[in-house]
């Protein structure tokens, strides 16, 4: 459940409706008790502003394959369907499906997964998929750990297995640099190693810095890393980490 | 080879730009002596011998760096005070011109002296003005907050001229044809004709004074360069005078010389050159074929005509002149398209007005593109990366669209496929057309308003409409449906009188030989123009605003009569108090029902719907020169002036602000499901409904344009777009003031999009120091 503050109007209808007595108002609006909360979406249908809102939306096969069809006309020229995060590995035999629906009618499909689930899961999915797009954060098992709170073990037996299969033209491995996290020569440096090691013509791209994530750490009522949202990185330092890339061994640059 | 923009073509750009604006008086004194010393003429003989005058007599000049000469007044952009239409405002404004806030105009003082004695007086009573004040005035304005009734003050323009015809023919050659017809032609007819004549001659002797005048100049000038430039040209005044152009840089002079004259006759918003990269083609590719002319000098000559495009203005009162701001003029220039047999016609010249359009980046000319499943796509990128200029140019029309519409109005095949646009977006055939695009714009919010409140005005309480009850009373959706289509019906009765006089009293008072004679048929049938000489006799009403009556009229069947949300009695009066106290109400409307413009069937099927039954009210009538009516959808920027006349309405909009803009697009913040989302609801309006011209108004940041991936996907999208069969698109790139507003006001600005590194977030929804590192990136001072 997401509380927009600026939209709410203060007229605790939500706190009145709520079956659950999840909500409440605080100092700061209302404040919602997300243990409580049973996601019945009853607030967010009588919120007059809209202030509160479900994060996330049930849908059966049959309803994302109409929503997706309502933009027939424009897959006729290019693009397509992109199941992104959360973790699609993670609602894979749900995705599976999907694709193969989206795949029947000529769809377009492309996947961005942080790579961290079955590998099982993984095989089943690519033969549907025209293109992968996989996040690999961090090359120390120690950091990642301590940032993500996961060890990037199976990440990296993942991005092994798929580069070395037949699909591992279609893959496309992505870097966010995130100001003192992932964004230094070393960390680079042994990504991109990494993966020419295993498949020299690998397509690589890094991803600019995006300070809009700081957004959603506070309708969701949770804590950012920086206190201060650090700024893009200008063309000239996107230039730099690219040149760090290419001498680590990228051939496939993907710019945008 | 890449392609310059010269010394030359910049020097020009320069010197205009610099260049004071005057209000000018000259013509106006040469049409009062006229009009005094030949009072017992006709009108029409009166009108001719004030036009040769003018153009044997108007101090004229040139710059010596130019490849295309002429205009209307001595100075650049002068504002034309023009007596036969009418000039109350001026009357009422001319010492204010100067100072006034948009669109300010140098006065000389000793011309508001001369104005004031020897200008008004003379026509105050008899100028079109003032015959249709006497003739209908008080119903006119009886109805004026619901229809706004045009051309009152001014001539319609809005045509595009045979120019075919008139290259091939020039002054001489319909000199001849005049003479010709006049021998075995009725009296009535005879004066037609002797009209014809008395003009021709004075373009004649208009095209000579200008080759005169570069002799002479030339003679002064020491870069030989220059000079020889100067006496090419005029020699090239000299030829066209007798003769027709052969090379292209003739045919472009001659064609700047038709433009300079209709505007001289009539000083109306928009003649439009229509598909010039067709009509001059042949001389292009001749010179070329010849050795005659480089690519880069066909540019030159290009840029150097559109420049002219720019020098001749529209002096608008200080009102409209908040609306049409930069005094638009329209002259409209359409590229691309399809040839008679259906093949796609885009050529070189298509691609130069293009680069043409890069290079200057001034309002003027209007450059529209016209699509279709065909159009090569190297030509629709080339578009693409000019639009990312972000001055919202070229425009696009969709064949596909548009040709479907006019075959219903049972225009002629070969006229359909050569069809062109004139003003902003209103649809005309070439070269024998009186459209009449803006006889009327109806105001279909305001009719509802008045329906939901016994008739009565929601801002000023008076009654305007036939008392039929009220919200509160209608028991059904049903009822409501009923009442507001017999207002409809009584509105377009009362509009329909009003639009005769005001055409009626064009005839009487503004016939225009000149114009007629490069008209299809009127040289033909020995008929003015304004009289029903030309072939195709249309009349066009702009159906103001679909887009909020499909908010307003679906709000109130979901929330009101489907799902009992609000009760009938509270929704009139929050609508009676602007919604002052009913703040949860007005938010419900916003948030709990769907909208125009987010792909929801049944909301889009309710515009569509109150077009249709318009539109056949419409098609029971004829206009006064036995033409049919039919319907647009635009506003260009009247949206603002009309939703001053609109109190609260059902969809959540505060009285008196604005309608939503373009014609199609749905209200500002409304559209919160993407661009796709967008056009499948316009496409829901049929072809039909817009054949008079839609329009379809998209906003984009920068970054959405700034490579060739972005460029690629625009692409497709307009792939989609002609698909679609939707009949205009324009592309706005936002810039930071935009920003700005959106941050002080998200409710307008909920469906704006940013992107960052391949993600896309509602920019509103954002925290406040990122919206400002948005608004800090986002400049496009530097372009």
């Amino acid at each position: 459940m997401l509380y927009f503050k600026n939209k709410c109007m203060n007229c605790h209808i939500c706190i009145e409706k709520c079956p659950r007595k999840a909500l409440s108002l605080g100092r700061n609006g209302i404040l919602i008790d997300q243990s409580a909360c049973d996601l019945c979406g009853i607030c967010t249908e009588e919120c007059p502003g809209n202030a509160l809102n479900m994060d996330c939306m049930e849908f059966t096969l049959e309803q994302v394959l109409v929503e997706v069809m309502n933009d027939q006309p424009f897959f006729k020229y290019g693009g397509g369907v992109t199941i992104t995060g959360g973790e699609p590995l993670l609602q894979a035999d749900f995705v599976i499906e999907l694709f193969k629906g989206l795949k029947r009618k000529g769809i377009h499909t492309a996947v961005e997964t942080s790579l961290f689930g079955s590998n099982e899961d993984l095989k089943k999915m690519l033969p549907y998929l025209d293109e992968i797009f996989c996040d690999l954060k961090l090359l120390s098992s120690e950091d990642h750990f301590n940032y993500t709170g996961v060890s990037n073990l199976i990440i990296l037996e993942n991005l092994e297995a798929i580069l070395v299969s037949e699909e591992k033209t279609k893959v496309i491995v992505r870097t966010p640099l995130i100001p003192d996290h992932t964004a230094n020569e070393e960390n680079i440096t042994r990504i991109c190693s990494f993966i020419t090691g295993i498949y020299p013509d690998v397509q690589y791209e890094l991803l600019n810095y995006n300070p809009l994530a700081s957004s959603k750490y506070h309708l969701i009522g949770r804590e950012y890393c920086f206190e201060d949202n650090p700024k893009m990185y200008s063309v000239e330092e996107i230039e730099y980490f690219r040149s760090v890339a290419i001498k680590a061994g990228i051939k496939n640059m993907i710019e945008d | 080879m890449e392609l310059n923009l010269t010394n030359r073509v910049s020097t020009l750009k320069n010197k205009m730009l610099e260049e004071e604006r005057y209000l000018s008086i000259e013509q106006a004194q040469i049409i009062t002596q006229i009009y005094k010393e030949n009072e017992e003429k006709s009108v029409a003989l009166k009108r001719a011998l004030s036009l040769k005058a003018t153009l044997e007599n108007l101090e004229i000049d040139i710059q010596n760096e130019e490849l295309i000469v002429g205009n209307r007044t001595k100075g650049v952009r002068g504002g034309v005070v023009f007596p036969e239409s009418g000039i109350g405002w001026i009357h009422k404004e001319i010492e204010t011109i100067q100072n006034r806030p948009q669109d300010k105009f140098n006065v000389h003082p000793e011309d508001i002296h001369i104005f004031r004695k020897s200008i008004e007086p003379y026509w105050r009573e008899i100028s079109l003005e003032a015959a249709i004040k006497k003739r209908y005035g008080t119903e006119i304005s009886e109805i004026e907050k619901v229809v706004k009734i045009n051309q009152k003050d001014h001539a319609q323009g809005h045509i595009c001229p045979n120019c075919e015809k008139w290259l091939k023919f020039g002054p001489s050659g319909i000199l001849a044809e005049a003479k010709m017809k006049i021998k075995n032609a009725s009296k009535e007819k005879k004066e037609f004709y002797e009209s014809v004549i008395i003009v021709m001659e004075g373009v004649q002797t208009f095209m000579l004074r200008y080759r005169d005048l570069l002799y002479e100049r030339s003679l002064a000038e020491s870069d030989e360069a220059l000079k020889s430039s100067m006496k090419k040209l005029a020699e090239i005044c000299e030829k066209l005078s007798f003769s027709k152009p052969e090379s292209f840089h003739e045919a472009v002079q001659s064609i700047w010389f038709l433009f300079v004259v209709l505007q001289m006759e009539s000083n109306a918003s928009s003649f439009s050159p229509g598909r010039m990269d067709q009509y001059l083609h042949q001389y292009y590719k001749n010179d070329m074929e010849n050795g005659n002319l480089t690519k880069q000098e066909a540019l030159e000559i290009i840029e150097c005509v559109c420049i002219k495009f720019n020098q001749i203005v529209y002096m608008r009162n200080s009102h409209s002149a908040k609306f049409f701001a930069g005094f638009p003029i329209g002259f409209n220039i359409v590229i691309g398209g399809q040839d008679e047999k259906g093949n796609d016609a885009t050529n070189e010249l298509s691609y130069l007005f293009l680069t043409g359009q890069k290079h200057l980046l001034l309002p003027q000319p209007n450059l529209s593109v016209r699509l279709h499943n065909n159009t090569p796509g190297e030509f629709l990128k080339e578009c693409v990366r000019v639009v990312a200029l972000g001055n919202g140019m070229p425009q696009f029309f969709n064949d596909q669209s548009v040709m479907p519409a006019l075959r219903e109005l049972n225009i002629e095949e070969n006229d359909v496929k050569d069809y062109a646009v004139v003003g902003c977006v209103e649809i005309t055939t070439q070269g024998n057309n009186l459209g009449w695009s803006d006889a009327a714009m109806f105001n279909l919010n305001k009719v509802l308003e008045l329906t939901l409140n016994h008739g009565k005005c929601l801002i000023t309480g008076k009654q305007m409409a036939p008392d039929q009850g009220s919200l509160s009373e209608f028991e059904t959706y049903e009822d409501l449906e009923k009442a507001f289509e017999s207002n409809i019906k009584y509105f377009i009765g009362e509009m329909i009188s009003s639009c005769e006089v005001v055409e009626k009293a064009h005839m009487d008072l503004l016939p225009s030989p000149f114009l007629s004679a490069v008209v299809d048929d009127c040289m033909e049938k020995g008929i003015d123009i304004t009289c029903g000489g030309a072939k195709y006799n249309l009349s066009g009403i702009q159906m103001i605003q679909v887009a909020n009556l499909a908010d307003s009229l679906g709000a109130i069947k979901s929330l009101v009569f489907d799902r009992n949300k609000i009760s009938r009695f509270d929704m009139l009066n929050a609508l009676q108090n602007n919604y002052e106290g009913n703040e949860l109400m007005r938010a419900i409307i916003l948030n709990k029902s769907p909208k125009y413009g987010n792909d929801v069937k049944w909301i889009d099927e309710i515009g569509a719907k109150w077009a249709e039954i318009f539109k056949s009210e419409l098609s029971n009538y004829k206009n006064y020169r036995g033409g049919k009516y039919h319907t647009g959808m635009y506003t260009v920027s009247a949206h603002v002036p009309m939703g001053e006349n609109v109190g609260a309405s059902p969809d959540g909009r505060y009285a008196m602000s604005p309608l939503a803009d373009g014609g199609m697009s749905p209200v500002y913040g409304r559209d919160t499901s993407g661009p796709t989302a967008v056009l499948k609801s316009v496409a829901r309006l049929d072809n039909n409904l817009t054949s008079n011209g839609g329009l379809l108004n998209m906003k984009f940041l920068p970054e959405f344009f700034s490579n060739e991936s972005g460029i690629d996907k625009f692409s497709m999208f307009l792939r989609a777009f002609v698909d679609l069969e939707i009949p205009h698109i324009q592309f706005n790139v936002i810039r930071k003031e935009d920003l700005i507003a959106a941050k002080k006001d998200p409710e307008n600005y909920r469906g704006l999009t940013v992107r960052v590194a391949g993600y896309t977030a509602y920019f509103t929804e954002l925290a406040d120091e990122l919206q400002n590192e948005i608004i800090a990136r986002t400049s496009y001072g530097d372009l």
